[in-house]
């Protein structure tokens, strides 16, 4: 039973970390930016959620779709105004993308403070079952969390702009010939991946206090799941998602969460050594 | 040019060191806090300039705050727990990076581009965790403290007359780095990778020296540091002192020696000098940096270097206007390496199931120019990338003169005399062409890891010399000056091939020489490779389209069609065979 609850929790910390590579590696795909600012807007989402139920009044779940449509649109502007500039230059688009996450997160600091913030679930309390709890968020996590991979999954197999976004990512100057504008379709990476990462930040929130260098763990991690899953696979990154999460899980019930990160590391050096692009990549 | 080069980098030099002098001193009557100011920025100099090498060859590192710690802990270590003469434990925190950095580099330098830097980023957090978790020896996140001063330099005021020595030394030191032939070398691999390597230059093993060299001097300003603070904690070497390190490179520009000098002196003085308050430091300093970034995404310099060239006339380079001769003056070099035989034996290769090159077999003789020819996607491009190493054939044998190709890095085949050009990364775009040319030239004179990390590489009169030869030879003295990337394509094309050639060639393969280009600059190439025939010198295989010229350029030619040789023989054969007509020339 207690192996059951490692791998409950598991899937939990796996479905968050999912949420956030899934985002990150189809920018990456489209625009060829390592997005830093994803960690921002992990955060950004805790704290849409806690001053859309604590100031504005609105219910949890209302909060959470708020913090999807305000960091998506965040995402989308940055994409406008900031990121297309370093199209394809990765190394340049890399730091121009660490610059803004430092600046935002100064910010945060600046304007809220260091005062952690809550927020309330509706669903508090646990299922029992035997011995087996069940914590009630973390299940309405992973349910969230799955869905929307599954839209995501669906939208980008088999809808119109899905197909759009998997022409651009092979080849933007063969997609342009087909009468699609690259730009459209990486404005709306950006938002999609924005507003996954807005939303994990808000389903974390009743489970963690927002501050703003909340989202730098889940980043690195989200980093480590894109790299092994192969960079521009959602099927990879997920996969690789849950691998890590399961291992987060396993570490810190077991060991310490502090050591958490450089064991990962670890291991995730050890496997590039092994295979340089990654488990499920494929030899360019 | 020379003149106006070293005159302009006389006066850079005379300016610099006046600058320098009067910051020096007045410093130094500046009170502790603003020599503590100077001290720091020095080090942040001399960070920034060593992990700049690395950058140069295109990979960003985040894994200089590993090495800047690690020397810090090995030099703490060594001074308090081992008692170690303080000199010499400044010299082990060196030679513990030069060592750890030997080891992790090969395989993690394996890794390009984002991978890289994710396992670099990595090799951050795993020393920190190691650094935070290990507290029998490293004392956990309380860190080491009591650590002595270096001997002879007792005091604030000491310190900072020695760090002003250092930064003169790290200054000269990769000045020298960046005037000898591996300052180009590892510019060339940053910009063109597949170029560079076909100029025999060999990536992974220049990209490991560069990571090596890097880590061995933020090990010794680790251990600088450690002496200078006294205390040692694995809060000081986290990630973000890798983010700011790499800053440093991206404001002031990594193509420039200055950049990272300006970049370090932004980041660490700006608040100071502006007095920013402690609480908004972060806020400004970050979005200036930003902006910086975003404005200018290659760097400060890359601007204010622009700058004066939009007054400066540019005379518009003319070429491929008629030549005096009439195309049958022989186009020779100076110290020619005699032809070669070459010869393909059984070569196979295939992607997945398309099989690319089935059974080839041919040979050129010494000074024969063999056409390669077919229609697209017969696996033209392919034989070549066999040829040069950069694909490795699934069975066969390339042999030149008798000697094994197969099997060879694409350096090492450059090493042996075949080298190819390519069809569309020609050059080198942002080298002047004669930085190009020599480049070239380097492929034929393997030189001492001495001599190609430290002689100047204007001190190599043999090769500028040739790489003047060269472009005399080639018509290019009008451009030599200019950046490759600012010339017109036919003009490129050019340039790419007198690279190959200034490399002393003993077998030439040339990727469709003429595609893309104007009637004139097609003419105009086709009577430079009629001349260099003329020599029987090279032997030259060309892959091109252009049929007329194909005919009239080559001995004889062999037909591809789905990897396979249909048919070889004198151009007048090929033209009258049937099957070649049906599938190709139609």
């Amino acid at each position: 039973m207690f192996i059951v609850q490692v791998v409950f929790n598991g899937i939990t910390a796996g479905a968050t970390i999912a949420l956030m590579s899934i985002g990150l590696t189809l920018i990456f795909s489209i625009l060829g930016i390592v997005n830093f600012v994803h960690g921002i807007m992990f955060a950004l989402g805790a704290l849409v959620a806690h001053f859309a139920t604590q100031s504005v009044g609105l219910d949890y779940l209302s909060a959470v779709v708020a913090a999807a449509l305000l960091v998506g649109l965040f995402g989308l502007l940055l994409e406008r105004f900031g990121f297309r500039r370093f199209e394809n230059l990765v190394l340049e688009g890399a730091v121009f993308a660490i610059a803004l996450a430092l600046f935002l997160e100064a910010a945060m600091w600046a304007i809220l403070g260091g005062s952690p913030r809550s927020v309330e679930t509706p669903f508090s309390g646990v299922f029992r079952l035997g011995d087996l709890i069940i914590n009630k968020h973390r299940l309405f996590v992973v349910v969230v969390a799955f869905t929307l991979i599954g839209a995501l999954s669906f939208f980008i197999r088999y809808s119109r702009y899905g197909r759009a976004i998997r022409a651009v990512q092979q080849d933007p100057y063969a997609a342009r010939l087909q009468g699609i504008e690259p730009h459209t379709i990486s404005m709306l990476v950006f938002a999609a991946g924005a507003a996954l990462a807005g939303i994990a930040g808000a389903l974390i929130v009743p489970m963690q206090l927002a501050l703003p260098d909340m989202g730098t763990a889940p980043l690195l991690l989200a980093f480590v799941a894109i790299i092994l899953g192969g960079v521009g696979s959602v099927g990879g990154a997920l996969a690789a998602a849950m691998v890590l999460g399961m291992l987060q899980s396993v570490i810190t019930t077991f060991w310490s969460p502090q050591i958490t990160l450089g064991i990962v590391f670890a291991a995730t050096i050890l496997i590039l050594l092994v295979l340089p692009e990654g488990l499920f990549g494929r030899k360019s | 040019m020379k003149r106006d080069r070293s005159m302009k980098s006389k006066l850079t030099a005379a300016l610099a060191a006046v600058a320098l002098t009067i910051a020096v001193v007045s410093v130094s009557f500046a009170g502790p806090y603003m020599i503590h100011v100077a001290i720091l920025t020095v080090f942040a100099i001399v960070l920034g300039l060593s992990h700049r090498l690395l950058m140069l060859a295109g990979q960003a590192s985040f894994a200089h705050a590993a090495f800047y710690g690690i020397g810090a802990y090995v030099f703490a270590l060594s001074t308090t727990s081992a008692g170690l003469f303080s000199w010499l434990a400044l010299i082990a925190a060196a030679v513990a990076c030069v060592a750890m950095a030997a080891i992790v580099g090969p395989p993690a330098l394996r890794t390009r581009g984002p991978y890289f830097l994710v396992v670099s980023f990595g090799f951050v957090v795993v020393v920190g965790s190691v650094l935070h978790s290990w507290k029998s020896v490293t004392n956990g996140s309380s860190g080491i403290i009591g650590i002595p001063k270096l001997a002879g330099i007792p005091d604030l005021g000491t310190y900072y007359w020695a760090s002003i020595v250092l930064l003169a030394i790290a200054l000269v030191a990769f000045l020298a780095l960046d005037r000898a032939r591996w300052g180009l070398q590892l510019r060339a691999l940053g910009q063109t990778p597949k170029l560079a390597e076909a100029t025999g230059i060999n990536p992974g093993f220049n990209m490991v020296l560069a990571f090596v060299v890097g880590a061995g001097v933020a090990g010794l300003m680790g251990g600088f540091y450690a002496s200078y603070i006294g205390f040692v904690a694995p809060s000081a070497f986290t990630l973000w002192v890798s983010v700011f390190i790499l800053s440093y490179s991206v404001i002031g520009g990594a193509n420039h020696f200055l950049g990272p000098v300006i970049g370090a002196m932004y980041i660490t003085l700006t608040p100071v000098l502006f007095n920013w308050s402690e609480r908004f430091t972060p806020l400004l300093i970050t979005a200036s940096f930003a902006i910086i970034v975003f404005v200018a995404p290659k760097g400060i310099l890359s601007v204010v270097k622009r700058i004066p060239r939009r007054f400066k006339e540019t005379p518009a380079p003319e070429l491929a206007g008629p030549s005096t001769d009439n195309g049958v003056t022989p186009l020779d070099f100076t110290g020619k390496r005699a032809p070669a035989r070459l010869e393909v034996r059984g070569l196979c290769h295939n992607f997945g199931g398309v099989k690319t090159a089935q059974n080839i077999a041919f040979q050129a003789e010494p000074g024969e120019v063999l056409g390669v020819i077919g229609p697209n996607g017969a696996g033209k491009t392919t034989l070549f990338n066999l040829l040069s190493g950069f694909l490795k054939p699934k069975g066969g044998q390339i042999l030149i003169d008798g000697e094994r190709l197969d099997n060879l890095s694409p350096a090492a085949i450059v090493n042996k005399g075949l080298i190819r050009t390519f069809q569309s990364t020609v050059v080198f775009e942002d080298m002047t062409v004669f930085e190009n040319i020599l480049i070239g030239v380097w492929a034929s004179r393997p030189a001492s890891l001495y001599e190609t990390m430290v002689t100047p590489r204007s001190w190599a009169s043999e090769d500028v010399a040739k790489a003047n030869e060269i472009i005399e030879r080639f018509d290019l003295g009008a451009v030599a000056k200019l950046s490759a990337g600012s010339l017109p394509y036919g003009t490129k094309k050019l340039v790419g091939l007198a690279v190959g050639v200034a490399g002393d060639p003993r077998v030439l393969c040339l990727d469709e020489p003429m595609a893309g280009m104007t009637g004139a600059e097609v003419e105009h190439m086709v009577k430079i490779l009629q001349r260099m025939k003329a020599t029987r010198s090279i032997t030259i295989l060309i892959v091109e389209h252009r049929m007329p010229a194909v005919m009239g350029l080559c001995d004889r030619i062999v037909t591809l069609n789905f990897g396979q040789i249909i048919a070889t023989g004198t151009p007048a054969e090929i033209q009258s065979n049937s099957l070649v007509r049906e599938i190709y020339l139609g």
